[in-house]
């Protein structure tokens, strides 16, 4: 008896606890308080102010050999990423004549996992890329995984445009 | 591993601490749906809990403007060039605010937000707790109404504010074939939209399925955008051309979503533009994400018999040997005798139940090493490089 009273005290508790303690949330709809126009400049600036010219390149690769499919001029926040390079990727440079103006390491996807057949080489495959150019670049130069081979490729022409009519820019210069 | 034990027990108790003295507010913010590419009302709901204070007002701070490619912007002096991440111009802030009278432990604010096209909104939810502590979670921001032909990255859950490089950038791109078929007189780019939010809801803002919990837990360090057409993935082929190919040189990772039925194929990368297909079609589209980021995103190997291994990895989840297999264990918390041969396979893995990366199951979780090359990287991301 005592003890049938007890628990019956127990289960009592639990759902007073459990009452008081409800997780099920009060909801509201919000009222408008305040509504204001915003500045383009200022709601930008966070992206705008990274801002760096960079040539998409597609690379195809077929075995050790790369072709330069496409470039395109276009703008980038700047990305951060660490300096060691992973000896598994392939290495973009950018290059204006001697001087070094960028690089990029990219995943090559040479190796694959294909659900229930497992490791898959693929030998052809295209690659984006995204090359930071603060300044006009050249040339890009192209490191495959485990090759000293560099391959290079002009790519003068797609800064081209803007570089006409903007000769003293800061990336024409 | 002491130091693993305790750095654990600090990290547990640290935020226990915490809420003891001032109370803890939880908050939790998200729109629905993620992604439309047509006009349509989004809704922009945040709920907020404190167990011991409780909660008096939810504000949600909405800017919402016409999404453009930054060409009026001139970033670069002399440089009108597009951009393939968003700016927005034209924009209206406003205020949205709940009051919750007797300070219940639990509240839930909504606003809706008109989306039309071309649209982007960004939002900040703050959050005033019954003894007048405010939470701020970070801006996110997202697009809607966007046309499918446009060579712009589609924010779906965008860290705005944040450097490019502290957080992953995820991209999921439509198939060809979802202009293949009847789709293409039905209205195919609304299709993809459809299963990716579907898709990126089931893998990041799911507090059900243990397989999503650390994406979903773990998701500020994800960005996550929309591609537009110019994908196609056949087996382990996968190409990005015309808009898709800019789009996805922008990315980490970028995800084909296909309808068509055949076994996908992810490569063996750390991020650095590697990628996948999933099958959008299948029962478990999100779990079929989420393992195969795990190859594209985390350089992860197949832990089933019969899958794909490296055990070469700088952050491995298989082995060689019994004996590397042993060594490395104790490091990820696990005991030697976990260690076990993958089938008939000349592989060796730790073995705990329902792993993402060997069952596919939605109760699957990345466990052990799997788990410890996911904190590795999302810790690097906190560092500021996820890469």
């Amino acid at each position: 008896m005592n003890h049938k009273h007890n628990t019956a005290l127990f289960v009592l508790f639990v759902l007073l606890f459990a009452g008081c303690t409800s997780r099920v949330p009060q909801t509201a709809v919000a009222q408008r308080t305040e509504e204001r126009t915003v500045d383009a400049a200022k709601d930008n600036r966070a992206v705008v102010e990274r801002m760096v010219p960079t040539v998409i390149l597609q690379l195809e690769v077929d075995g050790n050999t790369v072709q330069l499919r496409d470039a395109e001029l276009v703008l980038l926040p700047r990305k951060s990423s660490a300096r060691e390079r992973d000896s598994r990727n392939i290495l973009v440079t950018g290059w204006r004549g001697e001087e070094r103006i960028s690089d990029v390491s990219v995943a090559d996807q040479r190796i694959n996992i294909q659900e229930n057949v497992g490791v898959v080489m693929e030998d052809r495959r295209t690659l984006n890329v995204a090359l930071p150019a603060p300044r006009r670049v050249d040339r890009v130069e192209v490191t495959l995984p485990g090759s000293a081979t560099v391959q290079r490729f002009p790519v003068a022409e797609v800064f081209e445009h803007v570089c006409v009519s903007q000769p003293r820019s800061e990336l024409c210069r | 591993m002491v130091n693993v034990t305790l750095s654990k027990v600090t990290a547990l108790i640290t935020p226990l601490l915490v809420c003891i003295v001032t109370g803890c507010t939880q908050v939790t913010a998200r729109h629905n749906p993620l992604y439309r590419a047509s006009p349509h009302d989004s809704e922009i709901q945040a709920t907020a809990q404190n167990d011991t204070f409780g909660i008096s007002n939810i504000s949600i701070n909405v800017i919402s403007g016409a999404m453009t490619d930054c060409s009026g912007f001139s970033a670069v002096h002399g440089m009108n060039t597009r951009s393939i991440t968003p700016c927005r111009v034209g924009a209206i802030q406003t205020t949205n605010a709940c009051t919750f009278a007797g300070a219940p432990t639990a509240a839930t604010c909504t606003v809706t937000i008109p989306i039309e096209a071309d649209t982007m909104v960004s939002y900040i939810v703050t959050v005033v707790a019954g003894n007048g502590i405010e939470t701020t979670l970070p801006e996110i921001s997202y697009s809607g109404g966007t046309l499918s032909q446009q060579r712009i990255a589609r924010p779906v859950y965008w860290h705005r504010q944040q450097m490019r490089g502290s957080r992953i950038d995820l991209g999921a791109f439509p198939d060809f074939d979802y202009r293949a078929g009847l789709a293409v007189s039905l209205n195919p780019y609304r299709h993809f939209t459809d299963d990716l939010t579907a898709i990126f809801n089931g893998a990041f803002f799911n507090t059900t399925d243990s397989f999503a919990s650390r994406y979903t837990a773990d998701r500020q360090f994800f960005n996550l955008w929309a591609g537009p057409f110019g994908a196609n993935a056949e087996g382990c082929s996968r190409s990005f051309n015309g808009d898709a190919m800019a789009v996805s040189a922008v990315m980490d990772g970028s995800t084909i979503l296909h309808r068509n039925a055949f076994r996908d194929c992810a490569s063996l990368t750390a991020g650095g533009g590697g990628a996948g297909s999933v099958e959008a079609s299948a029962n478990d589209p999100a779990w079929l994400l989420t393992h195969e980021s795990g190859h594209f995103l985390f350089q992860l190997s197949d832990e089933y018999d019969g899958g794909g291994y490296d055990a070469t990895l700088s952050c491995p989840n298989v082995y060689s040997s019994m004996q590397t297999c042993q060594s490395a264990a104790p490091s990820v918390g696990a005991a030697a005798t976990q260690c076990a041969k993958i089938g008939s396979q000349s592989f060796w893995r730790i073995v705990t139940t329902n792993e993402t990366m060997s069952d596919r199951v939605l109760n699957s979780d990345l466990r052990d090493d799997a788990e410890r090359c996911f904190t590795t990287r999302i810790s690097s991301c906190s560092n500021g490089m996820c890469y």
